[in-house]
């Protein structure tokens, strides 16, 4: 039981750093990015096929961090003048393309085989189990995120991209360069995302495309919305919240017995759909982007 | 569409144009199944101002019941395909009554996230109900017609008949009758038609139907002629999107178009790259469309 908490508080820690990223992209500017997965994605290949090929555990962190802002800011700077909703198909469609890439150059991720063995960091602290000793890096790590965002969600920085998310045109006429807070933004968030996907990858030491659909990107966003977007101690207890609540559907089928594991996992997503609809109309801020549109139709209102 | 037999030309240059023309009407049928998906979709996104991800699942609600009329059932196929798209109007039209047009939400990002709600729960029950395994109308086997290089089976003609009378009849609807003309006049100013006197409730229920109608439609001629599984509305939510975004959002007669643009692309791609990146075609399309010509190849609104 004991292990199994530690396990669930990794996970959940693991979580918790993508929802702060989230929290950064949707929550404080205002980007509707569907395609969170894709650095997660990014941060746990380069990480394990860094870590594999003899690279320092740090180091491949650090290098799946640059190649997530890189893609980010490749991303960012081709879509984010587009309107929000086409921003948003673009990000989930560059997610899937990310996936479909994993799974075809096989030369270097094995495809839908996946990358084994990825070694955990620090095998054996002195009389530490290697589980609790990793349940402390995520925490760690969750601590440093999640201090990291409060200073920057606080700071002039956060002040201004919150203006940019309420009203960009008014931020514009103030001098803002809308982009390039946009792209900070966006940074910021693929680099915590990236963290995330390594430190996955070394934790569970086993990568796959099939890890890296958009129902991360979705979980994320019912984490965020949970915890109401824009607060990072919301982006925390939220996906907490989430997990424990998905964690409990696993014992459903002690109230519903006769479903096979199939039936059960496809409740749980409706569960999912049906939260992230009653929650979206529930919290009526989410997006509340209401005014009439003044601008042509392919340009951000 | 998988890559059918060779045709018996032989030599390089024959060779070459009979695998030309057979990736021309592979692309010509992909584009006819697109289009019924596509036209759809812009239509809403022009009408009710958002992108409606669960578009895609509509055709999957009808591929999936006509399968249950017509292989669980035993009903034979041409009354299922009637049963099925029958029961997916019955399914879908209220869903998305429900979801998008009553529930008291009227910001873009929030009825994108809505939409993916409902995504999920519309996969996830026929998951649920069907499983995941790949199924196939129980229908006879059919010789192709052969034309020189050009080979056809009597189903794929249909769709292409099918296809080519649905998308005329909504040319015609929106054209020449006073629904297509409220439509038209929402999709331009929704306030204005509303304020103007028109049913705007009474034309966005049959705005409904025309889309649930065409895209159950489409995943019932998909079903046809490929293997139907529960993921198939989310695997062609970028080929769908490709097509509208390409054809200029909103714009139904464009989506016809966009989506021989991309069906045509993702075949003859195959020429030089590997088949399994047709839906980065797809995806490449689009990103480049809505960088350089945001309101489609064709322009207008």
């Amino acid at each position: 039981m004991t292990d199994y908490l530690i396990a669930l508080a990794t996970i959940i820690g693991i979580q918790v750093l993508l929802t702060l990223g989230l929290t950064l992209h949707y929550g404080i500017t205002g980007l509707v990015n569907f395609g969170h997965v894709a650095f997660y994605a990014l941060g746990a290949y380069a990480s394990a096929l860094l870590t594999l090929a003899g690279v320092p555990f740090m180091v491949a962190m650090g290098a799946g961090v640059v190649l997530a802002v890189a893609a980010s800011l490749l991303v960012g700077t081709a879509t984010l003048r587009l309107r929000e909703d086409y921003f948003a198909i673009l990000t989930l469609g560059f997610s899937e393309l990310l996936r479909l890439l994993l799974l075809n150059v096989r030369d270097l991720t094995r495809g839908a085989l996946g990358i084994p063995g990825i070694p955990r960091p620090w095998r054996a602290v002195s009389g530490v189990p290697d589980h609790v000793a990793y349940l402390g890096l995520v925490l760690a790590a969750v601590a440093i995120a999640f201090v990291l965002s409060e200073i920057l969600a606080r700071s002039p920085l956060g002040r201004t991209l919150r203006a940019i998310r309420d009203d960009d045109q008014a931020a514009m006429a103030l001098g803002k360069d809308v982009l390039r807070f946009r792209l900070t933004a966006l940074g910021w968030g693929a680099a915590l995302a990236a963290v995330a996907g390594s430190l996955w990858a070394h934790y569970v030491t086993y990568v796959v495309p099939d890890q890296f659909t958009p129902e991360i990107t979705f979980y994320t966003w019912m984490a965020m919305i949970i915890g109401g977007p824009g607060s990072m101690r919301g982006a925390v207890w939220g996906t907490a919240v989430l997990f424990v609540v998905l964690e409990g559907t696993r014992f459903a089928k002690d109230v519903m017995p006769g479903l096979d594991a199939p039936r059960l996992a496809a409740l749980r997503q409706i569960v999912i759909g049906l939260g992230l609809i009653v929650l979206t109309v529930y919290l009526r801020k989410l997006g509340g982007r209401t005014r009439p549109r003044v601008a042509p139709a392919h340009v951000r209102t | 569409m998988g890559t059918g037999p060779r045709d018996q030309v032989h030599g390089g240059v024959g060779q070459l144009i009979g695998e030309l023309v057979h990736l021309t009407v592979t692309g010509i049928l992909v584009a006819s199944l697109l289009a019924l998906g596509a036209v759809g979709l812009s239509l809403t996104f022009g009408v009710a101002r958002f992108a409606n991800v669960a578009h895609p699942d509509f055709m999957m609600l009808g591929a999936y019941a006509t399968f249950a009329f017509n292989a669980l059932v035993g009903v034979p196929f041409w009354w299922a395909a009637l049963l099925g798209i029958g029961a997916a109007l019955l399914v879908g039209v209220p869903v998305a009554r429900l979801a998008y047009d009553k529930l008291p939400v009227t910001g873009t990002v929030q009825l994108l996230v809505i939409s993916i709600g409902v995504s999920f729960i519309l996969r996830h029950a026929v998951l649920f109900a069907f499983g995941s395994s790949l199924l196939q109308f129980s229908v006879p086997l059919q010789r192709p017609y052969v034309w020189g290089p050009v080979r056809l089976t009597p189903y794929q003609l249909l769709t292409l008949a099918v296809a080519a009378v649905l998308v005329l009849a909504v040319h015609l609807l929106l054209s020449r009758t006073k629904l297509g003309r409220v439509l038209r006049a929402i999709a331009d100013n929704a306030v204005l038609t509303e304020i103007a006197g028109a049913d705007v409730g009474r034309a966005r229920l049959a705005m409904w139907f025309i889309a649930v109608l065409l895209a159950a439609t489409g995943g019932v001629l998909f079903g046809l002629n490929l293997v139907i599984q529960p993921n198939m509305g989310w695997d062609l939510v970028i080929p769908i999107f490709s097509a509208a975004i390409v054809g200029g959002i909103g714009n139904p007669y464009g989506a016809m178009g966009g989506a021989l643009v991309i069906g045509l692309a993702q075949e003859w791609s195959t020429l030089l790259i590997p088949a399994s990146y047709k839906e980065a075609i797809a995806f490449g399309a689009m990103a480049l469309c809505l960088m350089f010509r945001p309101r489609g190849l064709w322009g207008g609104a």
